[in-house]
């Protein structure tokens, strides 16, 4: 920005005040945001009779990562007690296949709409936006019927499938998006040169894509681990993706309250998709403002 | 000289955009389409625990609407929705201009502004809980400072319930707004900014009268954004208070769950969720539609 | 190499007619420049010789093979882009030989191919280099090489040089004027800058709303517009259009007009004897008289044969360098005068000028249609 809009020049008196009250308040912010992350690791850390008797905010006495270890591969989800370790390569099984696919037919589908103009493109694709938009609960009913139907409910399978699908609506919307700012005439240029429409795509287009292509893959990744909704409607017990295993942990009211565990439970669930913000937190931005402002 | 007949190849050639996009498409078109209709359908049917095709018309409408959970529902959404999409957008907004002045550490600020954004909402709601405990959590805390009357229990009020749900979500999702915010702050026009401030217009005027109305669609999309969270909203009641206490923080989505997957109550629980669908659409379908038009006049 | 024909060429997107019957008939090895501003259907055409375009109505040959529905790889075109449309990911090696490698022209064959044009447009050097590495000049070059390559039947440009400034655009312009002798090979070209579309071109077909309005030699153009429209179109500045009513005189016919002068407004009797139209039955009617700047020049400056000169105030002046521009104020509106540099310093106030009369082209200006 320009020195303009600042508040007030600087050197004067009430200018550093200024400055002093601007960054009071950021910092409350980051306080506010940054206090779930520190309580959620501070507990997971914590032994239960520290947690008792201690103060929420206070430090462990020690590094201990019990809680973490017993999360992973012995607490109980209801009656099973195998830890979050089985439900969260169920996550891991489902998020890859479902990932690829969605992109997949996203960079497809986006070209196509964009690079070959047909009659009704832009119907399809309105029709297709405002799939982006539809509250899940208007599908879960005829969802469930359908997986019962196919004779893939409960499986990773059929989350796989709901992913993609409505997946799809965001990834295309990302493509289409980014191929319209490529120039019409690179596929102008390419067809009189010979390329046919696959040809075009793989040579010409997908090299130009790998931006767009993390953007998408963080964004499903994220959508689809993150999940509740539709791993809770269609999966139960041992099929469950990792969200579901978490919040049932947590809810699991047999025996003493573990809070380390929950927290560590908690952490673990949260890990990957806090990674991948760490590493690409800039195109995670991007599909964010991507994904809900442009039409 | 005659016409040489098109080759079949090219005949195909000529349709692969439209084959290409035809999976994707008929998807759609089956999948959210189709299963809107099918809801629609069920929703005007007596369907208990299985789905029965007999139609008996809006009487499930009217069960809903009987509904004091409904009604505890609809009232919350209607609370949640207007105080998180204000709160939101109020702090997200101040952080965005906060920001902009400037900052030195400015990525890294944003960078943990912004880190909720890829938790879900179960964390979320996971963690706040546990900070609302009431006996261990940051109650005990503050009042063991000396505020003996500081009550951050909200989970287990049925008054607060609600107000914990906006605390978590506006924690969410205020950084995602800043960085619309940001964003757009930063595209504005920097000739207009020069210009009014030769004109003699101290920085807060420049912000309220030039910047800040220039942001308008910037605003839109943010709120359209937000209520569109606000409508779907479901894991984090599920995490943060179960919808209780009672059902005093039940949110539609919650309820179109509950009647459809433990109450047997399919018929009531379609006609929620297409109560939903039309809540959402009467908020979408302007919106997109102005912006694709806007889109191609430009 | 081959001739292009095009048969009442129509192109209609849903109702809307976008080329309205387009006939040209170009030579083997002819240079044909599609002139106009946007919107006017000039790139709709080309677009429809490439083959990116269906073809509405009408038939487009190339020789005598009719190409409506022949896949643009088949029609043995080539086409330059005015954005370049080279390749970003590849190198400007494989940027020019991707057409050859999409027809399975073998390896060796591409890479000598490549070498060869390259070497012709002085770029051989380049051919490892991504086209972001590249200069305006220097991808516009690659554009070229790419098109050259395959040795094509018909070049097609797309106002290949708009992407260019000043300068470079004028050293291209030499460049594809040598490549076209060099190559003798038929070419098309779409621009909307008219100078560019007189220096080029064997011919030019001037296009407005979808229709062709005049298809002719530069010089016959420049001469000789069919209409207003031509005459406004080419020519920097425009040919002065000056409303006038024919007059029987002595000698003949012509058009009174009032001239500032001395500052006042002296009537002055253009004349149009020497017009090859017969003016009696345009007599006491309203008329258009086009004068190009160049016609109107210092006195005992011009050489035409009808030169008749008066006094005019000189409202302001503009040096170009090579010669002067002086407006003047004929009935009331500004008259544009073209005078030797020379005079650059030395007019102010009034002076003599020389108007070349038989230079002059006459429009009805109800039809806006030349006479004669």
């Amino acid at each position: 920005m320009s020195e303009q809009t600042t508040f007030v020049p600087a050197q004067t008196r009430s200018a550093v005040w200024m400055r002093l009250l601007l960054w009071a308040v950021l910092i409350v912010f980051a306080i506010w945001f940054l206090l779930p992350a520190y309580v959620v690791v501070g507990t997971s850390l914590k032994e239960l009779e520290e947690i008792r008797g201690g103060s929420l905010l206070s430090l462990p006495h020690e590094l201990n990562f019990w809680a973490w270890k017993h999360a992973w591969s012995e607490a109980c989800i209801g009656v099973t007690c195998t830890g979050l370790e089985p439900y969260f390569w169920n996550s891991v099984k489902m998020a890859i296949p479902a990932v690829t696919l969605s992109t997949l037919l996203g960079a497809l589908t986006g070209y196509a709409l964009t690079k070959w103009q047909f009659k009704g493109a832009n119907m399809v694709f309105a029709l297709i936006l405002f799939g982006c938009f539809v509250p899940f609960q208007v599908v879960i009913l005829p969802m469930a019927q359908t997986l019962g139907i196919i004779g893939i409910t409960n499986t990773v399978y059929g989350l796989i499938l709901v992913h993609s699908v409505y997946g799809l609506a965001f990834t295309t919307l990302f493509f289409r998006n980014y191929y319209v700012t490529i120039p019409d005439e690179l596929v102008r240029a390419a067809t009189i040169d010979g390329a046919g429409f696959f040809t075009i795509f793989r040579r010409i287009i997908l090299p130009l894509s790998p931006p767009i292509i993390v953007v998408s893959v963080i964004w499903q990744f994220t959508q689809i681990w993150n999940d509740f909704l539709f791993g809770a409607s269609f999966t139960t017990g041992g099929a469950q993706p990792i969200m579901v295993a978490m919040n049932n942990l947590v809810n699991t009211t047999t025996g003493v309250k573990q809070y380390n565990v929950d927290m560590a439970a908690a952490l673990i669930t949260a890990a990957p998709t806090i990674f991948v913000y760490i590493v690409a937190g800039r195109y995670f931005v991007r599909g964010l403002t991507a994904g809900s402002v442009k039409g | 000289m005659t016409r040489p007949p098109l080759k079949l190849t090219d005949r195909i050639a000529r349709k692969l955009p439209q084959i290409v996009v035809a999976p994707s498409f008929t998807a759609i078109l089956f999948f959210v389409y189709g299963f809107i209709i099918w809801t629609g359908y069920i929703s005007l049917t007596k369907s208990k625990m299985l789905p029965n095709y007999n139609l008996i018309g809006f009487r499930p409408y009217e069960r809903l609407f009987q509904m004091d959970r409904w009604s505890v529902a609809l009232e919350n959404l209607f609370v949640f929705g207007f105080l998180f999409i204000f709160t939101a957008i109020v702090i997200g907004c101040l952080l965005a201009i906060l920001l902009d002045q400037k900052i030195r550490a400015e990525g890294f600020i944003r960078t943990i502004y912004l880190y909720p954004m890829a938790i879900s909402f179960i964390i979320t709601g996971t963690a706040w809980k546990w900070i609302m405990n009431p006996s261990l959590g940051l109650e005990t805390v503050v009042r063991g400072w000396g505020w003996e009357s500081f009550s951050f229990g909200w989970t287990n009020s049925e008054t607060m319930a609600v107000y914990a749900l906006v605390m978590a979500a506006v924690w969410q999702s205020a950084g995602f707004v800043m960085a619309l915010f940001l964003s757009a702050l930063r595209s504005v026009d920097q000739d207009i900014i020069k210009a009014a401030s030769l004109d003699g217009a101290s920085p807060w005027r420049i912000y309220l009268r030039i910047i800040l109305p220039s942001m308008r669609p910037v605003f839109m999309s943010a709120v359209v954004i937000l209520a569109h969270l606000a409508i779907k909203s479901f894991d984090l009641v599920v995490a943060l208070t179960g919808g209780g206490p009672g059902y005093a923080s039940t949110l539609p989505a919650n309820f179109m769950y509950e009647m459809t997957f433990r109450r047997n109550e399919i018929g009531v629980g379609a006609a929620s969720a297409m109560v939903m669908l039309a809540t959402v659409a009467a908020i979408m379908v302007p919106y997109l539609y102005s912006e694709l038009r806007g889109k191609k006049h430009v | 190499m081959a001739s292009l024909t095009i048969k009442n060429a129509v192109k209609r997107y849903g109702s809307v007619e976008v080329l309205k019957g387009v006939d040209i008939d170009l030579q083997d090895g002819e240079f044909l420049v599609l002139l106009g501003a946007s919107g006017c259907g000039k790139s709709t055409l080309l677009n429809m010789i490439a083959g990116l375009e269906t073809v509405t109505e009408g038939e487009i040959m190339i020789g005598d093979r009719l190409i409506n529905d022949v896949h643009p790889k088949d029609r043995d075109i080539a086409m330059v882009f005015q954005s370049y449309a080279l390749y970003p990911n590849m190198t400007v090696g494989r940027n020019i030989s991707f057409g050859l490698e999409m027809r399975g022209v073998p390896k060796v064959e591409r890479e000598a191919a490549v070498l060869e044009v390259a070497k012709m447009l002085q770029m051989d050097h380049l051919l490892d280099r991504k086209p972001a590495q590249l200069s305006g000049g220097q991808r516009q070059r690659v554009a070229m090489g790419r098109a050259l390559v395959r040795r094509p039947e018909v070049f097609l440009f797309d106002e290949p040089l708009s992407n260019l400034d000043a300068k470079l655009r004028l050293e291209m312009r030499t460049e594809i004027k040598r490549l076209h002798k060099r190559l003798n090979a038929t070419m098309v070209y779409v621009t909307h800058d008219q100078i560019e579309a007189l220096t080029l071109a064997d011919r030019i077909a001037i296009l407005k709303d979808g229709e062709v309005q005049q298809l002719a030699s530069p010089a016959e153009i420049y001469d000789q517009p069919v209409n207003m429209f031509v005459a406004g179109l080419v020519g920097s500045p425009p040919m002065n259009f000056i409303s006038s009513t024919v007059t029987r005189t002595d000698t003949g016919y012509g058009a009174e007009i009032s001239v500032r002068a001395n500052d006042g407004d002296q009537p002055v009797l253009l004349d149009l004897s020497d017009h090859p139209t017969d003016l009696s039955t345009h007599v006491g009617r309203k008329i258009v008289v086009g004068l190009r700047p160049e016609a109107i020049t210092q006195s005992g400056h011009s050489t035409g044969s009808t030169t008749q000169s008066f006094a005019c105030d000189i409202d302001v002046t503009e040096a170009t360098g090579a010669d002067t521009l002086c407006v003047l104020n004929w009935n009331g509106k500004e008259v544009m005068a073209r005078v030797s540099s020379g005079y650059a310093q030395i007019i102010e106030g009034t002076m003599d000028f020389a108007v070349d009369m038989s230079r002059a082209s006459l429009f009805d200006p109800e039809t806006e249609m030349r006479l004669g």
